[in-house]
């Protein structure tokens, strides 16, 4: 039964979703009336289609038996590090060090990079991004910080 | 409409927007040319460029960048036999055979060709129609807004890849997802959870590039070990035989009409436009038994369909503030960031820049025409860089692209949540293209549903008293059940 529902992992996350939306509406927000609608009544209105139709999925996915694809945690954990390590970096060190660390963790999602490759693949990318984001296009952003 | 036309000329020939029309285009064509990276990744990926320049030039940059992808998507169906985008799937169809015959030199100047002609048509009915619309625009009610809204949504989930049911889901989380931050008419702050980054609600580049560029790259990164091999393309055989250019004038023409009514429709897009515009050839046309071996006709008309209907979608978007494809959603936004509001509106209170983008709309097709026949040889060695460059590159431009929006880290966590979002939904079947189009109409459809509802002092009956919205109602409705029925069928069955 838990490997049927972890197939609809999906659409369950889809309905809970819906739910959160719908629960806020009715506790929190006014629901107004059909001539003044409060801030409530469309999200309520959405949540209730989008559980109905959650509800629909569900039932045809589990008749259908609906194959998923799985999750591919050597591509996803190193480019979720490296966003995580570009948000974590930029502020304290600026935001080229936040672009060297996030390609070096990023380029750990793909095969086939030796370490030199890497290092100049890094080493260039943060060369690109300089170029064209500060050189280039000028925006305000600070190169290097605390250094 | 000379006057107005003129005013487009000056506008669009300025250097700087000339400038930016061909470095839109190009850059455009380089990242279209990218398997798996289409028009929308492109413009997401450009958007944070033209927040700095004013909102003439940038709209024209962006869309040059938007067709220039368009026409890329086509180099690597025919060179590869991997759509660069979507729509240009159809035109793998004979695209690749003419290319595996020695003659994809033809079928590469036979695109540029047929989406010049294609390109023109569309610029021709835009110029013609989009000012009629917004007049005609000017006499619709809030019912009449929402009902074509409606059409819009379910015309987008309907031709959702992942099946008419999820694409509903899909539309309606967008919408849901939409009505996060301050409700304009009462004030009240909705499903923030407290953080103030979230009262503004969540920006829109911020979703497509998590939505798009993080789950793209967390889907295909893993694959991505090597280049695409491919045996060197002939140009002995450089220009179609004499009897065959007379044959594609016909094709161009019908793909031209096909693509330039679909792309009027919200929703649809040039995915459907080539499809349809293949299909009808393929009825019609006297050399139909070579369709799908290398027929020249095969590559002109999803070719010409695609690049009239990248034209015409932005009828609805700029005259209706309705986008016709995800694409469009996008130009939404970046129209917003540059404080222009699309609407009926739009063509009058700012006629140099709505007159400038369709000038500027000719010149990059010219732009497409005359550079890209040239830099083929380029775009051909472009495949060959290895593609494990690809997607990590792409991970920090876009990271660098929402954090110079406004300096803001909570934009780039949000960012990461909505690429595991996107992640997960594609895992389990869930397109989530048609939640961008929701996130952008939802807040509108809510704020016009609540403005009927107070005039008809809360009759529903309104939406099907005008025979405006009633149609659309009726056409959306009709449309779900028609696409819906068979899987419906299926599922009571399979029930009893």
């Amino acid at each position: 039964m838990l490997k049927k529902l972890s197939a609809q992992a999906g659409t369950l996350l889809i309905g809970a979703i819906a739910l959160v939306f719908i629960f806020g509406s009715l506790t929190v927000l006014d629901l107004g009336t059909p001539r003044r609608m409060g801030p409530g009544a469309f999200p309520l209105i959405a949540g209730g289609i989008l559980v109905i139709l959650a509800a629909v999925a569900f039932v045809g996915d589990m008749k259908d038996r609906a194959e998923h694809q799985k999750v591919d945690w050597r591509a996803v954990v190193p480019i979720v590090l490296a966003v995580g390590s570009f948000a974590l970096v930029t502020p304290r060190f600026g935001v080229l060090p936040g672009a060297g660390v996030c390609v070096l963790i990023a380029s750990f999602a793909v095969d086939a990079l030796s370490p030199l490759r890497r290092a100049g693949f890094v080493l260039g990318a943060v060369f690109g991004v300089w170029l064209v984001f500060i050189f280039g296009l000028r925006l305000p952003l600070e190169a290097f910080r605390g250094f | 409409m000379l006057d107005n036309l003129a005013l487009g000329f000056a506008t669009a020939t300025t250097v700087s927007n000339l400038l930016y029309c061909f470095l839109g285009t190009f850059l455009g064509t380089f990242i279209g040319v990218l398997p798996g990276l289409g028009p929308l990744a492109a413009v997401a990926m450009l958007l944070p460029v033209s927040f700095y320049l004013p909102p003439e030039t940038a709209l024209v940059m962006l869309a040059g960048v938007y067709y220039g992808a368009e026409y890329g998507g086509s180099i690597a169906s025919i060179l590869l036999n991997i759509p660069g985008t979507p729509s240009s799937s159809i035109t793998c169809l004979d695209g690749y055979p003419m290319a595996r015959e020695g003659r994809a030199g033809v079928a590469l100047l036979v695109t540029a060709l047929a989406s010049f002609f294609g390109g023109v048509f569309g610029i021709l009915v835009i110029a013609a129609l989009a000012p009629l619309l917004a007049d005609f625009a000017l006499l619709l009610e809030p019912a009449d807004y929402f009902a074509v809204m409606l059409l819009g949504l379910v015309a987008a989930s309907v031709v959702s890849s992942s099946g008419t049911l999820r694409g509903v889901m899909m539309v309606t989380l967008g919408v849901l997802l939409g009505t996060i931050g301050v409700d304009v008419n009462s004030g009240a702050t909705r499903f923030t959870g407290g953080v103030q980054d979230l009262r503004d609600g969540i920006n829109l580049v911020v979703v497509a590039m998590g939505l798009f560029g993080v789950s793209e790259a967390m889907f295909s990164a893993r694959g991505a070990s090597a280049s695409y091999a491919m045996e060197k393309v002939s140009w002995q055989r450089f220009l179609p035989m004499r009897g065959e250019w007379l044959r594609c004038l016909g094709p161009a023409l019908r793909g031209s009409l096909i693509g330039s009514f679909f792309g009027t429709l919200p929703g649809t897009g040039q995915t459907v436009a080539s499809s349809i515009g293949y299909a009808v050839e393929k009825r019609v046309s006297p050399n139909r038994a070579n369709f799908g071996k290398g027929a020249i006709e095969g590559v002109v008309v999803p070719e010409s369909a695609n690049n009239a209907a990248a034209q015409t979608a932005f009828i609805p978007t700029l005259t209706l503030g309705i986008p016709g494809s995800t694409t469009m959603a996008l130009m939404i936004g970046a129209l917003m960031i540059h404080g222009v509001t699309p609407g009926p509106r739009l063509i009058s209170d700012h006629p140099a820049l709505f007159w400038g983008l369709i000038v500027s709309f000719l010149f990059g097709n010219l732009f497409l025409l005359v550079l890209n026949i040239p830099l083929i040889g380029i775009w051909v060695r472009l495949l060959r860089i290895p593609h494990y460059f690809l997607y990590p590159t792409i991970v920090v431009l876009i990271s660098i692209g929402v954090y110079s929006l406004d300096h803001s880290l909570f934009d780039v966590w949000t960012m990461l949540g909505f690429g595991l979002l996107g992640y997960v939904l594609r895992l389990y079947r869930y397109e989530p293209a048609p939640l961008l189009i929701g996130f952008i109409l939802g807040p509108m459809m809510e704020e016009y549903l609540r403005r009927a509802m107070l005039l008809s002092r809360g009759d529903p009956m309104i939406f099907l008293q005008r025979p405006g919205s009633a149609v659309m109602i009726a056409i959306s409705v009709l449309l779900l059940v028609l696409t819906a029925l068979p899987g419906l069928k299926r599922l009571v069955k399979s029930i009893g």
